[in-house]
């Protein structure tokens, strides 16, 4: 059974620019989610798309210890990758979409009536299957990322890449599909990795955190141990503290941003 | 949201619902489907009444079927009108293929085998033959030339923006832009021959670029029937990886798509199909692109049901146009682009505008 993914020094550019150099990321195991951090253009969305053999580049990526390379593209076992795009124009209905992710783009013309009930399965566990007969073009950005997820999750990955997918969501979707995500990562044994902005979706949902910057792994454990002031400073430029509410669960309190200090401080001196 | 919640719900019923639910969403589009084929059926009937001699359908049924019917109807039917009228099925359900995969990989609605100068070099190629009398074949196949002129042109363009596309990787837009720079160079080396052009060879050159079926013979019907055959399995296969690609080239490569390959494979079969059948009747651009529209209209954009509908829906429109091109004035055919583009796009603009779906 694949359940650990590994990644070890690896390296991507567009042209001339090098976006990653050199990463290694922790151990990614199943059962375990993980949280990919970092600021904007820091390369989450390219280390995903080079972990998935979409860039090329030298590094080590694994699945228990065998060289992903060696996979063919469309091989169950390698990881499932949700891109952060939801933009389509496809005149498809909820229901095909998520069937033709379930085919991996290849197949039979036929369908069966267990392909037909995994769909179905996984529109009800995200709650959407009010919204199968709907075509695309019809949902709102929402609705499509959710979408975007049953496309992954009807696969049954073991390994699941997953950039932004709450971005445009709700705070109720937000939290209902990190939960999710959180109960099949416990119960499947399956192995999320997801690039979130939200830090403290990530202190609530992660069980350790990877934190890009510059091309290269900054930090990475657990997430109350590396989201310290000091991090959160050099990473994302802002001052902030970690705190813990009433119930003990930890949150992240921004006192300001080093950016707009010194924009304060200029416009002081006129 | 719960796994366990949801699992409870689909043992109530939820899953037999939501298959039920696709079979019938399946069900309707066949439907439609087998609605494309007696219409198509009923328009090719209709286009072998019609010529100089008007036969009634029963007469034009008994002569296919071999039944006795005068001599002369069964020799007018079956030889001369056949074989137009089932060209006229072919390079319609051709054309609309090839506009319809074009659109899928250059994820273009604009797109089709003209976009990329595909009939612009056939026309040039067509005219080095009428207007230098340039031959591309050896000599010995002089009754060749011009379909083969026009073919050989269409396929070297379209390598040519295979290899271009190969080599730099470049993305749809470039792709596209590309083409419309083609066809502009083809557009403009055209309009210089037609000006050195004797009046003969000037008319001749006119005529072809109109597009006809009347030039067909069995023969030619055979390779671009046969041209089709060859492409559609390869499209049959390719079906759920060239619906992925609507979704997006990141969303298409998640599944494991191989993108660039697959789109210019797509783009080098579909300029095949286009080349023959423009090599045969001429310049019919109109097909590629109102074609493919009305199958997602009909049908939304699975392949598996896209693909004969675009094929069935083009099949029609140059069928029905025929039929027109023959009873607009009678006792003359008009030439069968004109008639589909004065009265197709009139159509099609119904179509665009009264549909409540997405076209596109």
């Amino acid at each position: 059974m694949v359940n650990t993914l590994t990644v070890e020094n690896v390296e991507a550019r567009y042209g001339r620019r090098a976006v990653l150099r050199g990463v290694t990321l922790p151990e990614l195991r199943g059962g375990q989610i993980t949280a990919l951090l970092g600021p904007n253009a820091a390369g989450k969305s390219t280390l995903f798309r080079r972990i998935v053999g979409q860039l090329a580049g030298p590094g080590t990526i694994a699945l228990d210890g065998r060289s992903l390379e060696a996979l063919p593209p469309q091989h169950p076992d390698r990881p499932c990758y949700l891109p952060q795009d939801t933009s389509v124009s496809a005149v498809l209905t909820v229901f095909e979409a998520v069937l033709l992710a379930g085919k991996q783009g290849g197949g039979s013309w036929a369908v069966t009536d267990a392909e037909a009930d995994a769909v179905t399965a996984t529109l009800m566990m995200l709650e959407i299957e009010e919204l199968a007969a709907r075509n695309l073009g019809e949902l709102s950005g929402g609705q499509r990322q959710l979408v975007g997820l049953a496309q992954a999750l009807v696969r049954q990955p073991r390994i699941l890449l997953l950039d932004e997918p709450t971005s445009a969501l709700d705070l109720q979707r937000q939290v209902e599909v990190l939960d999710l995500l959180q109960q099949l990562s416990r119960q499947r044994g399956l192995c999320v990795v997801l690039a979130i902005h939200d830090l403290n979706q990530a202190l609530r949902f992660a069980d350790q955190v990877a934190v890009l910057g510059g091309g290269r792994i900054v930090a990475h454990g657990a997430p109350t141990e590396v989201l310290t002031p000091a991090l959160l400073r050099e990473v994302y430029g802002v001052d902030a503290r970690l705190e813990r509410c009433s119930r003990g669960i930890p949150f992240l309190a921004v006192d300001s941003s080093t950016r707009a200090r010194a924009v304060a401080r200029a416009i002081a001196r006129g | 949201m719960s796994a366990a919640l949801a699992e409870d719900r689909a043992a109530d019923g939820g899953l037999a619902a939501g298959r039920a639910a696709y079979r019938r969403l399946a069900r309707r589009r066949l439907a439609l489907l087998a609605a494309l084929v007696v219409l198509l059926l009923g328009s090719l009937v209709a286009d072998l009444t019609l010529g100089p001699a008007r036969y009634s359908y029963l007469e034009v049924i008994r002569a296919l079927l071999g039944l006795e019917v005068p001599v002369s109807v069964a020799v007018v039917v079956q030889e001369i009108r056949l074989p137009v009228a089932l060209m006229a099925v072919v390079v319609g359900a051709a054309l609309s293929v090839a506009g319809a995969q074009m659109q899928t990989v250059l994820n273009n609605p604009l797109a089709s085998p003209f976009t990329l100068g595909i009939s612009a070099a056939a026309g040039f190629g067509a005219a080095l033959g009428f207007v230098l009398g340039v031959s591309l074949l050896p000599s010995g196949w002089s009754a060749w030339t011009i379909p083969a002129n026009a073919f050989l042109c269409a396929m070297g363009c379209a390598l040519l923006i295979h290899v271009l596309s190969s080599r730099r990787g470049m993305g749809t837009e470039t792709i596209v832009l590309l083409g419309i720079a083609l066809v502009f160079t083809f557009n403009a080396a055209l309009a210089a021959l037609e000006f050195i052009a004797s009046e003969q060879a000037l008319a001749a050159v006119v005529f072809w670029t109109m597009g006809s079926l009347g030039r067909t013979t069995w023969a030619k019907l055979g390779i671009a029937a046969a041209v089709l055959a060859l492409v559609w399995p390869v499209f049959v296969r390719q079906a759920w990886s060239l619906t992925a690609l609507r979704l997006g080239e990141h969303k298409a490569a998640s599944f494991g798509i191989q993108v660039g390959r697959l789109r210019l494979q797509t783009i080098l079969l579909v300029s095949a199909l286009a080349s023959i059948t423009v090599a045969f009747v001429g310049t019919i651009g109109f097909i590629g692109l109102v074609g493919p529209h009305i199958a997602r209209m009909l049908v939304g954009e699975d392949q598996r049901f896209f693909l004969p509908a675009s094929a069935l829906a083009g099949a029609l429109v140059l069928s029905a146009a025929s039929v027109l091109s023959k009873a607009i004035i009678p006792g003359l055919i008009l030439p069968i682009g004109v008639v589909t583009a004065l009265v197709g796009v009139p159509f099609f603009f119904s179509l665009i505008l009264g549909t409540r779906s997405r076209a596109w």
